[in-house]
């Protein structure tokens, strides 16, 4: 398991050094390399994806500051109240030798298990993360949440920490419910003979999904698959699209676009041209670190 | 120019670190465990059980040649003895896990919530037969300890004396002895012809958790719970005969010899043992808990008195029950812990 240096959640650099997040060092360099090459392919000068007008702009600025300050709502006012994988596992299990009696372990080759809890891990995280993200836009009370993060006029990777404490707490809550949930199942049948399919301590498929490039889904960078592709992973330029003004009923996977084609949210980057990045109506409201994280309660409170 | 120089490996080095500390080599602490595993615990206990059958063996020969009271007593304690030393067997068997044709082997030898059917009323037949008794004790389980213990300990309010050490009656317990005692050498046979050193030491040590697992779960509600009436099956309605051995009364040493078969396996002075693999895997502080509540399982036990099948119905058997099941789901934890799935929770994504 990777070593994550005590303490460092405070000074930030965590983000830097943790493979489980979407920062982490070697995901930069991987992104990097990414964009060297799209540039290349492009003839587009590698310069241009340093544009001050986009890192420097307002909203990218905004991105930054609200990071810091997020950072630490998250790990201080938060993390305290979260729920832990443990306890659904725990209940989990205790709910299944209610209902089907005690479980002896079954002896099978430990690869198999192990195979088969990752890519269920993978598959139930990423198809909840898509129904959630969903209900974030078409339930009204959580899409004032959301906002938050539509309300990016440019797109960075650090944008992608651009998300209400609110909307940080039920993914979160997401996260635990299926996780504990798929490892109370596994543990029943199983036992000891269980791991998690990993590279430096992150589940090998997120892993990977990282690497290739997860980064680029908040950037300038409109890389897009090609369709078939498409209908099975998300893209970045699909994510990007996502974020326009008009495209914010589409695209909501996370990284598996086939839940979009299974319940009909599905578009191609190949059917888009114009990118115009932020919230239609209210966007000038969403203007300081202050602004973020009240204005949704604002918004509340006028519709009583 | 020279500063960066320098600075630029040592940044390199200082990012790569996580990396390097992500993956050191357990290997070797595994392979130690595990040998010291099979040495001194997994063969020794399973020859310790043949050797004490053994002598079981001969102390039946004895009885036969001179039915007494007193030699019937002899076999009696040496059953009690071969209980305690089976059971150590029992607890952490994962000879079938390492090799499928070991599978049931301690299924044709111990009988323990194995069937439905009345092993007395089957002996009983047997006994009441003209035929040669190896012919009608065909079935494992009459030729099980379950079905030895019942031989062994004649029931004196409905039997005579004579019928305690009736020859027909001893020479069913022999052929229960011959059946345990060849299963039983298999399984000491197996045991020294693994080769740790080939094998897969994390899948190895994950059947070593499962069984103990497995065995705190049979321990809290078969062995106990069930007797008590305090599981959902039998709730409300304690019988001493679930107890495992309901005539010999020897409940009490099988209980306390899983226990401490527990115990040793997390714990032993003398050898790289679970801790040391717990430590390796983030759950040191929840074995060293349940360390803990098995101490105080034991303590337990000990201060229940004997016989146990006239304290079924005693506050503290009940309590028991509920500090056997409350080791049952800390081993639960272990797992979780080891898992170290809430690493994730707090960067849980947002889109
Ligand atoms: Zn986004
Ligand atoms: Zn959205």
């Amino acid at each position: 398991m990777p070593m994550v240096i005590e303490g460092s959640h405070w000074l930030g650099l965590d983000y830097l050094f943790n493979p489980q997040k979407r920062l982490y060092w070697g995901y930069l360099l991987s992104t990097a390399g990414i964009v060297i090459v799209y540039c290349l392919l492009k003839r587009q000068p590698i310069t241009s994806t340093l544009d001050k007008k986009i890192w420097w702009h307002p909203s990218a600025r905004l991105d930054y500051s609200y990071f810091i300050v997020a950072s630490i709502i998250k790990m201080s006012l938060l993390l305290p109240w979260m729920l832990g994988v443990g306890e659904v596992t725990y209940w989990t299990l205790q709910l299944m030798e209610a209902l089907l009696g005690y479980q002896q372990k079954i002896i099978i080759d430990r690869q198999w298990v192990v195979l088969s809890y990752t890519l269920a891990l993978f598959l139930l995280s990423d198809l909840s993360r898509y129904c959630l993200h969903r209900l974030m836009h078409t339930i009204p009370f959580l899409w004032k949440f959301h906002q938050v993060h539509h309300s990016a006029e440019v797109l960075t990777p650090v944008t992608f920490y651009r998300v209400h404490p609110l909307e940080n707490f039920l993914f979160g809550f997401r996260y635990a419910l299926v996780t504990g949930f798929i490892t109370g199942i596994f543990i029943h049948f199983y036992g000891a003979n269980l791991a998690i399919l990993d590279i430096i301590g992150v589940n090998i498929i997120v892993f990977v999904f990282h690497i290739l490039g997860d980064n680029l889904r908040h950037s300038t960078i409109h890389l897009g698959y090609f369709d078939t592709l498409e209908k099975w992973l998300i893209s970045p330029a699909q994510h990007q699209y996502h974020h326009t003004v008009t495209g914010t009923t589409v695209n909501y996977g996370g990284i598996l676009s086939l839940w979009d084609r299974l319940f009909g949210s599905l578009r191609l980057s190949s059917q888009e041209d114009h990118y115009h990045y932020g919230l239609n109506e209210i966007t000038t409201r969403f203007n300081s670190v202050w602004q973020l994280l009240t204005q949704p309660f604002i918004l509340l409170k006028k519709e009583r | 120019m020279n500063y960066k120089i320098i600075t630029l490996p040592l940044l390199l080095l200082i990012l790569a670190s996580p990396l390097l500390s992500a993956k050191p080599s357990h290997e070797n602490t595994q392979q130690e465990f595990l040998r010291a595993l099979q040495e001194q615990v997994l063969i020794h206990d399973s020859a310790e059980a043949l050797n004490t059958l053994q002598q079981l063996e001969l102390s039946l020969k004895t009885l036969q040649a001179s039915p007494t009271q007193q030699n019937l007593q002899r076999t009696q304690s040496l059953f009690t003895t071969f209980i305690i030393a089976w059971k150590a067997v029992e607890t952490v068997y994962i000879l079938g896990a390492l090799d499928d044709s070991y599978i049931d082997h301690p299924r044709y030898i111990d009988y323990f919530h194995q069937t439905k059917e009345s092993i007395p009323t089957q002996l009983e037949q047997a006994l009441d037969s003209p035929k040669a008794i190896e012919k009608v004790l065909f079935k494992y389980s009459t030729k099980s300890i379950n079905a030895l213990e019942y031989l062994l300990f004649p029931d004196p309010q409905q039997s005579t004396e004579q019928k305690a050490i009736d020859t027909r009656r001893i020479e069913a317990a022999k052929i229960a002895v011959n059946n345990i005692t060849f299963w039983l050498s298999e399984i000491t046979q197996g045991y020294q012809s693994i080769n740790i050193a080939t094998a897969k030491s994390t899948a190895i040590i994950s059947q070593v958790v499962n069984a103990l697992i497995d065995s705190s779960y049979k321990l809290a509600n078969w062995r106990v719970g069930e007797a008590a009436g305090l599981n959902k099956k039998y709730a409300g309605r304690p019988s001493a005969q679930r107890l495992e051995y309901p005539v010999s009364n020897t409940s009490f040493q099988a209980i306390l010899s899983i226990l401490k078969t527990h115990r040793k396996i997390i714990n032993r002075d003398d050898a790289i043992d679970l801790l040391d693999i717990a430590r390796m895997n983030n759950a040191e502080s929840e074995l060293i808990f349940i360390q803990k509540e098995i101490d105080q399982a034991l303590d337990l036990l000990i201060s229940i008195p004997q016989p146990l099948a006239e304290q079924i119905e005693s506050q503290s058997f009940k309590t028991l029950y509920k500090q056997l099941d409350k080791i049952h789901n800390a081993y639960y934890f272990i797992l979780i812990d080891a898992l170290n799935l809430n690493a994730t929770i707090i960067d849980a994504d947002g889109d």
